[in-house]
C-alpha cells in the first residue's frame, strides 16, 4: 500500500455524519454563545486601548496588509455578520457558506483581539475547529439545507433507505480525526514546555511550582478555592506528576482508541478543576474531547440496541405477594 | 481506496489534506521549536500557539510575582496608589505591560504606561514619579507566607507628554 493509499485510506475513510453533525452544532452553538456572552465586551475593550498597544500577528498583518488597525465602524459590522453567520450554520442554511464566512470571521476577531497584548490559549483549536468543520459536509443532516433538499426533491432519489446513526461518507470522519490528532501535539506542547523551561528537567514538578500559581491566580483572578488548596504540598506534587504523564502520553489515544475512556475522564476532570481552582476556563478544550473523542452515532446505536431482562407477567405475578392477594 | 473517484472529488482531497497537513504540521513544528530553544513564539503564528501555559518551574521561598503595586509620587509630596482600575486595564494587560518594563526594560511600554496614567489618573500633571512595587508574598510548603514589599523601579514622569502618544479609537 502507497503512502497516498495509507493517507487517503486514514483521513477519507467512510464515517457517520450523525458524528459530524452533533460536531458543527456543539461547536457552533458553543461560539455563538461565547461570541455574545463575552467577545462583544472584548471587542469593546480593545477599541478603547490606545492604538500603541496595537501589535498585529503574522496572519493579522498578511490579512490587513498593514500596521494600522481597523477602526470601531468596521469592526462592529464584522461582528454582527459573524453572529448572524454563525446561527446560519447553527440551523444549516447554506451550511458551507455561512461556516466559511463564520470560521474566517472568528479568526479575524480572534486576532483582532488578540493584536492588543492579552492572549488566551483555549479559543485556538476553536478557530481550527470551525475551519475544518467548514470545509467538510457538516450540513448534510439536521440541516435547513437538508430540509430544502427534501422539499425541491434534489435530495437522492432511487438510492437504498439506511438508519440514521448509519447514514456514511467518506468526508465525515476527517474533522474529528483532524482534531483527534490536535489535541496530542497541544498536550505533548504544554508537557515539552514544562520540561524545557526547567532546563531539560522535571523540576517543573516540585510541588511548589502549583503552589506558586495557586496563590498567583488567587491574587490575579480572586479564587479562595485557590489559596486554600495552596497549602496542600504533598497532594500538589502528586498531581503536577499526574499532569505531567498526562500530557506526555496522550498521544497513545490516537493509535489505541479504547485508551480514551482513561484519558477522557481524567482530561475532562484536569479541566474541570483548573475552572473551579484557579478559574482557568478551557471549555473550548472539554466541548472538542466529548464531540472528537466520543463516538456519538455508535453510543445511541448501542444504547438503543442495549436489551435488559424483564420477568414474564406469569413470573412476576408469582413472585410479587400484593398481586398475588389481588388475584386470589 | 479503489474506487474511481471524481476531478472535484480529488480537489476536495487535495484541499483538505493540504489544510491538515499544514496544520498539524505547523503545531508539530512549535514543539520542536519549544524544546529546541525554550523560546517564546507563538503569538506571532496565531491560531498556531504554543502552548506553554503554566510552564514556570518556581522553589520554596519564591517571590510570588503574581501583581505589581504601581504608586505616584507628586511634587508635593504626597504618595498616590494606581491601581489597574484606574488605567483601565484588564489583569493581563496590566501584568503584560508590567513585565515588559521590569523584565525586558521596554522604553515603549514604559511610554505606554505614562501616556496612560496622564490620560487617565486625575491629577496627573502634577506627578513627579511612578514606583513599580512587588507583592509581599512568597511561596512555602505550607502556602503563602507574607514578606516585606520592594520598590523594584521608580520612573521619573515627565511634564510634557510623549510623542508617542496616540488617541484611544
Amino acid at each position: 500500500m502507497t503512502l497516498s493509499e495509507r493517507w487517503n485510506n486514514f483521513w477519507f475513510a467512510d464515517a457517520p455524519y450523525f458524528d459530524l453533525a452533533v460536531m458543527r452544532i456543539a461547536c457552533v452553538a458553543f461560539q455563538c454563545f461565547f461570541l455574545l456572552d463575552s467577545q462583544f465586551g472584548a471587542v469593546q475593550y480593545v477599541l478603547s486601548l490606545p492604538a500603541d498597544m496595537y501589535h498585529p500577528p503574522v496572519l493579522m498583518w498578511a490579512l490587513t496588509g498593514g500596521t494600522e488597525p481597523w477602526t470601531a465602524s468596521v469592526i462592529y459590522p464584522l461582528y454582527w455578520i459573524t453572529v448572524l453567520a454563525g446561527f446560519a450554520a447553527l440551523v444549516g442554511l447554506l451550511t458551507n457558506a455561512s461556516m466559511v464566512v463564520f470560521s474566517l470571521c472568528n479568526l479575524y476577531l480572534q486576532l483582532f483581539i488578540f493584536s492588543f497584548g492579552d492572549y488566551h490559549h483555549p479559543e485556538a483549536i476553536m478557530v481550527i475547529g470551525l475551519l475544518a468543520l467548514a470545509l467538510s459536509p457538516c450540513g448534510k443532516l439536521f440541516s435547513v439545507d437538508n430540509l430544502i433538499a427534501r422539499f425541491r426533491g434534489t435530495a437522492p432519489v432511487g438510492g437504498t433507505s439506511v438508519p440514521l446513526l448509519d447514514y456514511k461518507g467518506p468526508y465525515a470522519g476527517w474533522p474529528i480525526k483532524f482534531i483527534q490528532c490536535f489535541f496530542p501535539l497541544m498536550y505533548i506542547s504544554a508537557a515539552v514546555a514544562k520540561v524545557a523551561y526547567s532546563g531539560y528537567s522535571l523540576e517543573w514538578a516540585n510541588g511548589y511550582t502549583l503552589q506558586y500559581y495557586f496563590i498567583q491566580d488567587d491574587i490575579r483572578k480572586v479564587s479562595p478555592l485557590a489559596l486554600w488548596a495552596s497549602q496542600w504540598h504533598t497532594v500538589i506534587f502528586l498531581g503536577q506528576i499526574t499532569v505531567l504523564f498526562y500530557q506526555m502520553t496522550y498521544f497513545l489515544v490516537v493509535p489505541y482508541p479504547k485508551l480514551r475512556w482513561i484519558y477522557l475522564p481524567i482530561g475532562m476532570g484536569f479541566h474541570l478543576a483548573n475552572y473551579l481552582i484557579i478559574k482557568a476556563p478551557f471549555p473550548q478544550w472539554i466541548l472538542f474531547l466529548l464531540v472528537a473523542y466520543i463516538p456519538w452515532s455508535l453510543a445511541l446505536k448501542k444504547l438503543y440496541e442495549t436489551r435488559v431482562l424483564v420477568p414474564s407477567p406469569s413470573a412476576a405475578r408469582e413472585t410479587t405477594p400484593v398481586e398475588a392477594r389481588v388475584t386470589s | 481506496m479503489t474506487t474511481a473517484i471524481s476531478g472535484r472529488e480529488l480537489a476536495l482531497r487535495r484541499l483538505v489534506s493540504f489544510f491538515v497537513g499544514m496544520v498539524l504540521f505547523a503545531q508539530a513544528a512549535t514543539i520542536c521549536f519549544t524544546a529546541a530553544t525554550s523560546g517564546k513564539l507563538w503569538l506571532r503564528l496565531y491560531p498556531i500557539v504554543e502552548y506553554d501555559m503554566y510552564r514556570d518551574p518556581h522553589k520554596e521561598g519564591e517571590r510570588v510575582d503574581a501583581s505589581w503595586n504601581l504608586e505616584a509620587s507628586f511634587a508635593d509630596g504626597r504618595k498616590m496608589e494606581i491601581t489597574r482600575q484606574m488605567l483601565g486595564l484588564e489583569i493581563w494587560d496590566f501584568i503584560g505591560l508590567m513585565q515588559g518594563i521590569l523584565n525586558q526594560h521596554l522604553e515603549k511600554q514604559k511610554s505606554q504606561l505614562i501616556n496612560l496614567v496622564r490620560t487617565r489618573v486625575p491629577d496627573s500633571a502634577n506627578i513627579s514619579e511612578l514606583h513599580i512595587k512587588s507583592l509581599g508574598l512568597r511561596v512555602s510548603r505550607n502556602g503563602p507566607e507574607k514578606i516585606d514589599a520592594e520598590t523594584l523601579l521608580t520612573i521619573p514622569f515627565p511634564a510634557q507628554p510623549l510623542a508617542a502618544t496616540t488617541p484611544a479609537r
